[in-house]
């Protein structure tokens, strides 16, 4: 082993001795809220009350990300490293290389934690608890969502630590351009390829492109860009070759401040980067009581009374024809034929789940859904839960935050 | 191979319009323990951070067992450089510490540096934030000791120790030194305290070297001769004459058997050789008497 890589190996084991209990801290404090969300869960199943702190890991995950970004703002000084042999370079890799790690660490606790959590919320389903998981046995699920935020923490700390070396050895301001330039080079690469495959909804459909294809995608990007970034400032720090003064406190700021703006940003491209469309189709039988007239009754019923506002979608008569399912017709039965085009997160086909558990009903000669049977679907590591109810007035009961659209086609067949 | 431990041929270093170092050059001695001297400024510490490679010379060559410390692991290895200002951490506890250097130097013996820890009284279960000024100078003594690197720099390392504490450091240098010989550079502003424990002593001033000899020689480089009629006496050996109501006296280079002296030993002259804490005021210093009397004035 070259005396470099050893060296390195040295100074990672160093760093990670001198940072681990950050780890341990972030362990108890996750473990914490998801105690009193479990607990809360428990008592009175209230699960507004916790739905964004206890849920939402994308903030839990957040909060540690800045205690790095921050740090890293010495990370050309290295100070604490300064009395250990090392190069600069091999002080720099390393520094580099514990971070990362830490921040796989840190999910890798989150993603440990979130599956306990998982197994306990399943564990409460099987005893008759009104709550449901969709996600505890799906290992695909847990890659996805660990490789989002691997993909996520490295990236915001890799730009904060490009930020600082370019800061160095050049006026903040540009340093900062450079490294958005960088970002936004990236970012635009997987924006093409998302708004192609999102603008031909079909064709993405059609191959089958589902979410993890889509963060697969992106979690390449980013780590070519990380790779990118990191070269660069290799080479920058390389080149100027020697440990600097401390930087302002406004260098602080400015890190504070990109750290947002990406944040900000990952969240609107997560908005439309979580695509994931099924259809889903049904038949049902309902006896038709004489007295009624079916030609009443429109072919088909829209949903238009559950009132979904904006995410009301409605599919085209094209791909209406398409997806639906003619049905058999019998002398004196009408059929019921539901489809839901539903898009959810997470390759969850949750369209399904709703159909299985929806009835059609005649209740003074009205149509009305019914849901059978109700419980909570939590998506437990890439979002928040969403609630899945029995009460047929679906616009007050249903939320579905991560549900981008939502459509429920209802068609009287009759003879 | 060559017996020095260290050379610096014309050695150039700036902050920005500052120079710190202005041609300096020496060969240092292996094995030995040498003083390097000099007022605040005079670039000792920019020396040092060459060393150990956290600063490049603008021009100029500096070699260290043979080898450039810049991007240098193996060198790395073989060098510390130890100052109560290097920033270990302050909420590590001290055996934490002991494990980083473990980890990162080759040579590092954790059980003399637990002895140690146990000679001074400190806790290994305490942290870096709980220690004294002075303790914390004890714990980047110990720590770069037990480094037993080839090269050790030591920046100001008893500052703020007790003066029992810095008694037994001294003896502790010189006894792990006949028992593991290396080289040792040591600046520091006492240089009457530590003058028995060095072997050579180098004094710089302006980043420029004054001299370089060992401890014997430096301490024959100059006489002091007291009493009247100094005014009588002209030598380009002689430094200072001083007059004034304290007494009058005169420095002139030499050793206490030099001519000058002789002669005025002869004359009546109180002959006395001149420390070398004082010679090396005397050689740098720049203040002069009108520049204290305008204080009251």
């Amino acid at each position: 082993m070259s005396m470099a890589i050893k060296n390195t190996l040295n100074l990672i084991k160093v760093q990670f001795k001198q940072k681990y209990k950050l780890l341990i801290y972030y362990a108890y404090f996750l473990g914490f809220i998801k105690f009193i969300t479990l607990l809360f869960l428990c008592i009175n199943n209230n699960f507004n009350f916790i739905t964004d702190i206890g849920q939402n890991n994308i903030f839990l995950s957040v909060i540690f990300i800045p205690i790095l970004a921050i740090s890293s703002s010495n990370i050309l000084r290295n100070e604490e490293l300064t009395m250990y042999p090392g190069t600069i370079r091999t002080r720099y890799i390393s520094r580099i290389l514990t971070d990362i790690f830490l921040i796989c660490s840190i999910y890798f606790i989150l993603l440990g934690i979130n599956i306990i959590s998982e197994g306990f919320i399943y564990l409460l389903r099987l005893t008759g608890q009104n709550v449901g998981t969709v996600f505890l046995f799906d290992i695909k699920y847990w890659l996805i969502a660990f490789a989002v935020y691997v993909s996520l923490g490295t990236l915001v700390y890799l730009l904060i630590a490009v930020i600082n070396t370019f800061a160095e050895v050049l006026p903040h301001i540009i340093s900062i351009i450079i490294t958005m330039v960088i970002f936004l080079a990236g970012r635009f690469e997987v924006f093409c390829v998302d708004t192609l495959l999102n603008n031909i909804f079909d064709f993405h459909f059609k191959l089958g492109m589902g979410i993890d294809k889509l963060v697969l995608h992106a979690f390449i990007v980013n780590t070519c860009l990380f790779i990118i970034g990191v070269a660069a400032t290799f080479l920058t720090k390389t080149w100027k070759n020697t440990i600097s003064p401390p930087k302002n406190f406004i260098v602080y700021l400015l890190d504070i401040f990109v750290l947002i703006f990406i944040l900000s940003g990952y969240i609107i491209y997560s908005d439309y980067d979580a695509y994931e469309p099924s259809y889903e189709g049904r038949t049902m039988e309902i006896e038709i009581p004489n007295e009624i007239d079916l030609n009443n009754y429109p072919k088909e019923i829209s949903t238009d009374n559950y009132n979904f506002g904006k995410l009301l979608y409605i599919v085209s008569p094209d791909e209406y024809e398409k997806y639906w399912e003619k049905v058999d017709i019998s002398d004196d039965k009408a059929y019921v034929c539901m489809s839901m085009r539903l898009i959810a997160i997470n390759n969850k086909n949750l369209s399904k789940r709703i159909l299985e558990n929806t009835e059609v009903d005649l209740k003074n000669q009205q149509l009305v859904n019914t849901n059978n049977e109700d419980y909570y679907i939590i998506n437990n590591f890439l979002g928040n839960m969403y609630l899945y109810t029995s009460d047929y007035n679906l616009q007050n009961d249903y939320s579905y935050m991560e549900i981008k659209e939502f459509n429920m086609l209802t068609q009287i067949v009759y003879k | 191979m060559s017996n020095y431990s260290i050379v610096a041929d014309n050695i150039c270093f700036s902050y920005k319009k500052k120079q710190a170092l202005n041609n300096l050059s020496f060969s240092l001695n292996e094995n030995e323990i040498i003083g390097l001297i000099g007022a605040n400024g005079s670039g000792k510490t920019t020396f040092f951070n060459i060393c150990n490679g956290s600063l490049i010379p603008k021009s100029g060559k500096l070699t260290i067992l043979g080898e450039k410390p810049n991007n240098n692991i193996a060198l790395n290895g073989e060098l510390i450089y130890s100052n109560s200002t290097l920033t270990v951490g302050e909420h590590y506890k001290l055996k934490q510490i002991l494990d980083f250097y473990n980890i990162t130097y080759p040579h590092f013996d954790k059980e003399f540096a637990n002895k140690l820890l146990d000679l001074f009284k400190l806790s290994n279960k305490s942290t870096v934030a709980s220690l004294s000024k002075g303790k914390k100078s004890l714990l980047h003594l110990i720590c770069a000791l037990s480094t037993r690197a080839k090269i050790t720099c030591l920046d100001e390392p008893f500052i703020g120790i007790d003066i029992e504490s810095r008694k037994l450091c001294y003896e502790i240098i010189l006894r792990d030194f006949i028992e593991y010989p290396r080289t040792f550079i040591i600046s520091s502003h006492n240089l009457t305290e530590i003058e028995g424990l060095l072997s050579e002593i180098i004094l710089i001033d302006d980043g420029s070297t004054i001299f370089y000899e060992d401890i014997d020689t430096v301490r024959e480089m100059m006489f002091r001769a007291d009493g009247d009629n100094i005014e009588n006496y002209i030598s380009e050996d002689i430094i200072i004459k001083k007059t004034g109501e304290l007494g009058n006296y005169l420095i002139a280079k030499g050793s206490i058997n030099s001519k000058l002296a002789q002669e005025m030993s002869a004359d009546g002259f109180k002959i006395s050789p001149v420390s070398p804490e004082d010679l090396c005021i005397y050689l740098t210093t720049k203040n002069k008497e009108s520049d204290l009397e305008c204080l009251w004035q």
